[in-house]
């Protein structure tokens, strides 16, 4: 399930770090982008709304509308030498994570940011990331059943 | 009908009053925070937020305490809270098979790649109570250990495929066509529903239909009442990641994770409809650990692809209109409980009815006794 690409060098897609954005934990983000945001210039373009997003299932050729889940938008706009817009779509209603999220996006969009940011807290989502996978395969992996085939004595 | 009636307002906001308190119950004991009941009573929330058709795990608890654990009358308050927001847009079709899985079982194939996964199940629990719970500290030690067995288990980065697909690759289970991507669903939230549905349509009021119907319905196929020897091919639950692609950057985005119980069910078919005989197919998908639903809605899923099969439609679950109109608590449940309103003119039309009907009988009564009367008293002289 995981698009990450940890230990990779390859430099995160758009999509990637979006991603990581949506799933990080907000204290993470709130650490790492509020002081960088309070030196920088941006605006809302749209400030934090709550809405629906209505998710899908499929089996076969079927598609079909499951139920809808509570998600949060933010648009800012970066503003500087380049300006830039960053957007965010976060699960529930979470102002504040969809805030710190469209800000990350705007400024991984910037060279003099991508780097840092890249280094400095996008690895530190992935190894969570990673971290919190193998501790969710740990905690289910004792209860993998190990069959014995009985003898039923038919010959 | 019910007309409109005023007063009885300082009535209403008291008995409003006394709800809060009696909801809040015994102040000398501490009150349940929304947390406790994300975390130590998950089960009812999942309910709450399939049912309600809403993945908002913390508004469902929200609505579980406020409505004092009634799980109709929760659901229809994340419903009603619904209808308040607007739609950003749809989702992807979630993969479940990139679930990050806790429970994955077949009951059909022993051995699986991947392996049969209990995870936390009731299943092979004794069903005895456990007086341990009384005191809210006792189970910490096993946890504990539970946990050190965890820290050793040996993970090496194991796949979960599909077990529907062994089926799909021997041809015994009829494959979707790759010629044409699906058609995007209806959507019953906005568009009424109509007769006959389709099988988008009709997973979508599945999905959020009342579990008690459900595994009712499920339970009377099992009966014989539009049998189909189901076998549970595959339940599986976890998380899915949902991506949507937004107007604005046209590219598919993540934007948060669900957990999910998707359920699929095989089930033996003699052939029909210019279909050569195989396996067919229920599909069960629900919010939440939810697995008593998913299993549920597999079985009336299928029952209900009976006139596609050529198969007679002869029971309940296999008929659209009565599974489809009856399956929604919310709606049933209003229409139901509106007989509690004012019925005061309704039932003054009824009285009168009722007590001119007793009139006319007993004029007619008499009438016919004094005939019989009549009658026996000329016999009477007759048989002199």
């Amino acid at each position: 399930m995981n698009i990450s690409c940890c230990g990779s060098t390859e430099p995160l897609t758009r999509a990637q770090w979006m991603r990581l954005l949506a799933l990080a934990p907000e204290q993470l983000l709130d650490a790492f982008i509020r002081p960088v945001a309070q030196r920088a210039a941006y605006s809302f373009l749209r400030k934090p709304e709550a809405g629906l997003v209505m998710v899908e299932g499929q089996t076969g050729a079927t598609r079909f509308n499951l139920g809808e889940m509570l998600v949060t938008r933010c648009t800012v706009r970066l503003q500087g030498e380049q300006e830039c817009l960053g957007y965010a779509w976060v699960q529930g209603n979470k102002p504040e994570h969809a805030t710190l999220a469209a800000l990350g996006d705007a400024f991984m969009q910037l060279a003099e940011y991508n780097k840092p940011f890249t280094e400095q807290l996008f690895s530190v989502l992935q190894q969570k990331e990673a971290e919190r996978t193998l501790a969710q395969e740990q905690e289910v992996a004792p209860t993998r059943v190990e069959f014995f085939t009985m003898v039923r004595g038919e010959d | 009908m019910y007309v409109a009636v005023k007063g009885g307002e300082k009535a209403i906001d008291a008995a409003h009053a006394l709800l809060a308190q009696k909801r809040r119950g015994n102040p000398a004991v501490p009150e349940v925070g929304i947390e406790q009941i994300t975390e130590q009573l998950s089960l009812a929330v999942d309910r709450v937020m399939a049912e309600g058709s809403l993945y908002a795990p913390e508004l469902a608890a929200l609505a579980v305490k406020q409505a004092r654990g009634d799980m109709v009358e929760a659901i229809f308050l994340l419903r009603a809270f619904r209808t308040t927001l607007t739609r950003f847009g749809s989702s992807l079709p979630v993969a479940t098979e990139t679930m990050q899985v806790q429970r994955r079982i077949s009951a059909a194939y022993k051995d699986i790649p991947g392996g049969q996964v209990l995870g936390p199940t009731f299943d092979y629990t004794h069903r005895l109570l456990d007086a341990s719970l009384l005191t809210p500290s006792a189970t910490t030690e096993d946890v504990s250990a539970m946990a050190q067995e965890q820290a050793h288990a040996t993970v090496n980065n194991v796949t979960y495929p599909k077990v529907m697909g062994f089926l799909e690759q021997e041809g015994l289970l009829p494959q979707a066509s790759n010629t044409e991507p699906p058609a995007a669903p209806e959507d019953i939230t906005r568009n009424p529903l109509t007769l006959p549905a389709g099988r988008d349509v009709r997973l979508q009021n599945l999905a959020r239909s009342d579990e008690g119907l459900l595994l009712a319905l499920a339970y009377s196929t099992q009966r014989g009442f539009g049998s189909t020897h189901p076998f549970a091919g595959e339940i599986r639950m976890g998380t899915v990641e949902v991506s949507f692609v937004p107007e604005e950057l046209g590219f598919p985005v993540v934007l948060g994770e669900m957990f999910l119980t998707e359920c699929e069910t095989v089930n033996k078919f003699h052939g029909g409809a210019g279909i050569e005989p195989c396996f067919t197919r229920g599909y069960g998908l629900a919010f939440g650990e939810n697995e008593r639903k998913a299993l549920s809605m597999a079985l009336v899923d299928r029952a209900l692809q009976a006139p596609e099969l050529g198969e007679a439609v002869m029971a309940p679950a296999q008929d659209q209109e009565f599974v489809l109109y009856h399956s929604d608590n919310v709606e049933a449940s209003g229409f139901v409980q509106h007989l509690k309103l004012p019925h005061y003119v309704d039932f003054q039309a009824e009285l009168g009815l009722v007590r001119g009907m007793r009139e006319a009988f007993a004029r007619h009564q008499a009438s016919a006794q004094a005939t019989t009367q009549a009658n026996a008293a000329t016999g009477t002289e007759e048989g002199i």
